[in-house]
């Protein structure tokens, strides 16, 4: 499989900001008559989550990333009207149409001229997201606003064991700007839908009407050889056979996925572990939320403005896949908040 | 890695108790999802060869297994 490399100019990443619910879930709460206290803890050790905040009945990934969205764009002292676009990267939408993009836009009060639309992508999608983005912002000439959260807590089946334990519930704001002195940004992306049926919900489509299955369902198994295969194939195609540039004085910030398969991928690609957070302990796997969550958690409590090249990568849904690698440049990034 | 140290580290990734494998040990109440995973990361890490899910559920036994191991 062949894998390319792009890459954006003439934007900077100006600031992140990520909003988690208060409410948490104790894993080890969960003990019912489907699953027994030594089930849970040995599911638990695996995936790497003790807890997950999760949202509360009628709070969506929408509240969330509101939230994130005005503290960053007020810490960024930038008026909504000065926002030209706004991208939504969500699979857990507080409405099935409009666009969650559209009720956002009105939310925010963002001005009628601006260019808003959604993005059906989780694990992968912030890395999307960044990209379609960046074009964007270069193109129009003024500040973007990227939302990407999930609430996939309200989509997982409690009898499965493949992710009852595993999903909390994040939304995110990250603002990119025109900045014609910043240094690009270099992607790798792709699909292989072949794959599509690893991760999907089958019911509440239009294929198959009477199929009520509105949980979220997961191959374990062919998302990890997924994973194997694809995260190193990303980084070679763009590093080459210099990973230790990649080694070297960068951060790796990856979909938070579960424990096992990120310290598989530590391990495998011979990172260095402190420099690849792996952050699912409290928060579980926020799909589409995961990445600016970890960034937030890392820099956001002691660094406030933060100058770091970094390593993005997002991997699963779709099959799909993005590998970022940016330079941080006085970047705000904040504290996570709650809900 | 000879058969024996193999069977170690199967025992290892699974979270078995040493001496519970043994060649001709069938593997059907073993291989749920979690385990094929662990298998997938045994083959990766130890002998750097990618082996599909499905070709470790057509192992019968751990003899078998060590085969699909020495095959690639």
């Amino acid at each position: 499989m062949m894998l390319e490399k792009n890459s954006i100019s003439g934007v900077s990443l100006a600031g992140i900001a990520t909003c988690i619910p208060e409410n948490v879930i104790e894993n080890s709460s969960l003990v019912n008559n489907s699953f027994e206290a030594k089930e849970i803890e040995k599911i638990s050790k695996m995936i790497g989550v003790k807890q997950r905040h999760v949202t509360k009945e009628g709070q969506t990934m929408a509240d969330l990333s509101e939230k994130a969205a005005l503290e960053l764009l007020s810490s960024l002292n930038l008026n909504p009207e000065d926002i030209g676009g706004l991208i939504v990267v969500t699979q857990t939408p507080e409405v099935k149409i409009p666009a969650q993009a559209a009720i956002l836009q009105n939310n925010l009060k963002l001005p009628l001229s601006s260019i808003c639309f959604d993005i059906n992508l989780g694990c992968s999608g912030y890395i999307y997201g960044l990209f379609i983005a960046g074009n964007l912002s270069n193109s129009i000439q003024k500040p973007v606003l990227l939302i990407a959260g999930d609430t996939s807590s309200k989509i997982c089946d409690p009898k499965d064991k493949a992710t009852a334990f595993l999903f909390g519930d994040a939304g995110s704001a990250t603002i990119i700007n025109p900045d014609p002195q910043a240094s690009s940004w270099d992607f790798v992306l792709g699909t292989d839908g072949s794959g599509w049926d690893a991760l999907y919900i089958a019911g509440g489509g239009y294929r198959d009407t009477s199929n009520q299955d509105t949980f979220f369902r997961m191959k374990g198994e062919k998302v990890f050889e997924f994973t194997l295969d694809i995260v190193p194939k990303m980084y070679k195609t763009l590093y080459g056979n210099n990973l230790e540039k990649a080694r070297e004085n960068s951060w790796h910030f990856w979909h938070q996925a579960n424990a096992f398969i990120l310290n598989h991928l530590i391990k495998k690609l011979k990172l260095p572990t402190e420099r690849v957070p792996v952050r699912m302990e409290h928060y579980g796997n926020t799909s589409s939320g995961s990445i600016p969550l970890t960034i937030c958690d890392v820099f956001g409590s002691e660094i406030n403005s933060c100058s770091e090249r970094v390593n993005l990568c997002g991997f699963g849904i779709g099959l799909s896949w993005g590998l970022a690698t940016i330079t941080l440049n006085n970047t705000k990034i904040l504290p996570v908040s709650f809900l | 890695m000879t058969k024996e140290e193999f069977i170690e580290e199967l025992e290892t990734y699974l979270e078995l108790e040493e001496g519970e494998l043994k060649e001709e040990t069938e593997l059907e109440s073993y291989l749920d999802s979690t385990a094929t995973i662990n298998i997938i990361a045994l083959f990766d890490s130890e002998f750097d060869i990618s082996v599909k899910a499905s070709a470790i559920r057509e192992c019968t036994t751990v003899e078998n297994l060590w085969s699909l191991a020495n095959k690639k």
